[in-house]
Order: C-alpha cells, then sequence, then structure tokens
C-alpha cells in the first residue's frame, strides 16, 4: 500500500492461541545451541595394539626381524638403516617363506607416535601376522 | 492523487503462525544434532590421535587412557603421575572388571611412553589393549 494512502479497515478480532509459542522456541534455541556446540562427530578408529614381546628374540624357526625406529622416522632392519617406503618392499620379500615370522618394532627414544603407527601398518600391508612391540632394552 | 481505498476484510493472523516454519527448521536441526552427534567428556589436555591405515571401528571404550603430546598422562579425564597410573588403572577396573582398556595418544607423543604404559599394563594383567586412531583423510 502507498504510503499516505488513507484506508478503512474494519475492526478484525484478533485470535489468541491457548499457548504462545515464545517460551517454547527459546528452549529449542538453547537446546539447538547446546546440542551443536557438545556434540562430536569425530570418527573415532582402533588399532589393537601389537603385545609387548617377552624379550625372547628367539623363539620359532627363524630368529624374530627386529626393527628400529628412530626419531628422524627413519627404520633399520637388522640394524641395516633404510627410508621407510622401501621398508614394506623388504619386509614382503624376508616375510614371504613365513609370514607368521615374529617381528618386533623397538622405537627408539624420541620417535613419535605417528611414525610407529606408520610402521605397524606398513608391516601388516607387508603380510606380517606376528608382530610385537619391544621396549628398548636397558643396559 | 488520494484515492480512498476500501480494504478487505483479511482473516486474522496470529504472529505465532508466521514463525512457524522457523520452528519446523529449528527442531530438525535439533533432531539432526540430538541423533547423528554424541556427546562425550572433553579431555583434561588436546589429543591430536595418529591417522592410521587400518579402518576397524573404535567400539566402545570405558576406560581410557590419555597420553599427551608433552608426555603428561590421565585416566578417564583425571591427570596422573605415570607413578599412581598402575594403581589408578587397578582401582578402576575393580570397579568395573568388563572395562575394555583404550589408549588415546596424540600422534607427536613419544612412542617410547606408549611402550612405558603397554609394559605397566601387562603388569597389572591387561593384555588387549587398542590404540584410537583417526582414518586416513578423504
Amino acid at each position: 500500500m502507498p504510503v499516505g494512502t488513507p484506508s478503512l479497515t474494519i475492526g478484525q478480532r484478533r485470535r489468541r492461541s491457548l499457548i504462545s509459542l515464545t517460551p517454547l522456541i527459546d528452549v529449542v534455541f538453547i537446546l539447538l545451541v547446546f546440542f551443536m556446540l557438545a556434540s562430536s562427530f569425530f570418527d573415532w578408529r582402533a588399532v589393537t595394539l601389537a603385545p609387548l614381546a617377552e624379550g625372547v628374540e628367539g623363539t620359532g624357526k627363524e630368529r624374530a626381524i627386529l626393527i628400529e625406529l628412530y626419531d628422524d622416522g627413519s627404520l633399520a632392519i637388522d640394524g641395516r638403516s633404510m627410508p621407510m617406503p622401501e621398508v614394506e618392499g623388504q619386509m614382503r620379500n624376508r616375510l614371504q617363506p613365513d609370514p607368521e615370522r615374529q617381528v618386533l618394532v623397538r622405537p627408539l627414544p624420541g620417535a613419535d607416535l605417528q611414525a610407529l603407527v606408520d610402521t605397524l601398518d606398513r608391516l601388516r600391508t607387508a603380510g606380517a601376522r606376528n608382530i610385537s612391540l619391544s621396549p628398548v632394552e636397558e643396559t | 492523487m488520494n484515492r480512498l481505498r476500501l480494504e478487505r476484510l483479511r482473516p486474522a493472523r496470529n504472529t505465532d503462525q508466521e514463525i512457524l516454519p522457523l520452528i519446523n527448521v529449528v527442531f530438525l536441526l535439533l533432531i539432526f544434532f540430538m541423533a547423528a552427534g554424541h556427546l562425550e567428556a572433553g579431555d583434561p589436555f588436546p589429543i591430536e590421535p595418529p591417522i592410521s591405515r587400518q579402518q576397524a571401528a573404535a567400539g566402545e571404550h570405558t576406560l581410557v587412557i590419555l597420553i599427551g603430546a608433552d608426555g603428561r598422562i590421565a585416566v578417564d579425564g583425571a591427570v596422573v603421575s605415570f607413578g599412581r597410573l598402575e594403581t589408578e588403572v587397578i582401582h578402576r577396573l575393580e570397579a568395573m572388571p568388563a572395562a575394555k582398556v583404550r589408549i588415546k595418544a596424540d600422534g607427536r607423543s613419544d612412542a617410547t611412553t606408549l611402550i612405558a604404559v603397554l609394559a605397566m599394563l601387562r603388569e597389572a594383567d591387561i593384555e588387549s589393549v587398542r590404540l584410537l586412531t583417526a582414518g586416513e583423510p578423504g
């Protein structure tokens, strides 16, 4: 309606609902804000941790393969250091005759957990089934 | 030119009715957040879990040991020293013997801390321990 246009309206009868919705909306908004802030959508996964080795490395038919994890993220298989990506191929070759051969993973002080989880992932991809974690030997 | 206009009588509208679509949307959002998210207690220090290619579901975790990036340790949200960890874990496991132990550790924490915690858990005859991780992004 243009401004200034006079109008005639016949008196409207206001209808009131029995319960006002405003307090309901207030409560629903508060609940919504609470659930938005408190809810977590993080999708947790879990890795079954390899058991700790008992300290016996010579059990089984063959000696266990020892993998040492250094603080810079590099690895050594039985004392021979090599970069992380090469480990998968090396381990696949070594485990082909006997996938049940024990693999000991020993993180050295300073090695971070992400590197350890990456190593365990690569070993499982390479077919290792008998993986154990090994504490650093106290001298 | 001003002209007299007669408006037809419109049915009375309640102001509450005008916000009904808003209430519908807010209710839908509320139901979504209630159903899709899950409530969990906050950790005493921030944890960035390691990323793993393994895709096993985390399942229920009833006793969580936290290891922070700086080596701090907490059991079910309460920060404890490494010396008191064993006592705390045994104490809580006595209260709920069927509890599954999960370790929530920061990806930047020292792996030897995890090994030390595992060794302690083995001393307490807890063998089955799982490490909580995040899936690969993308």
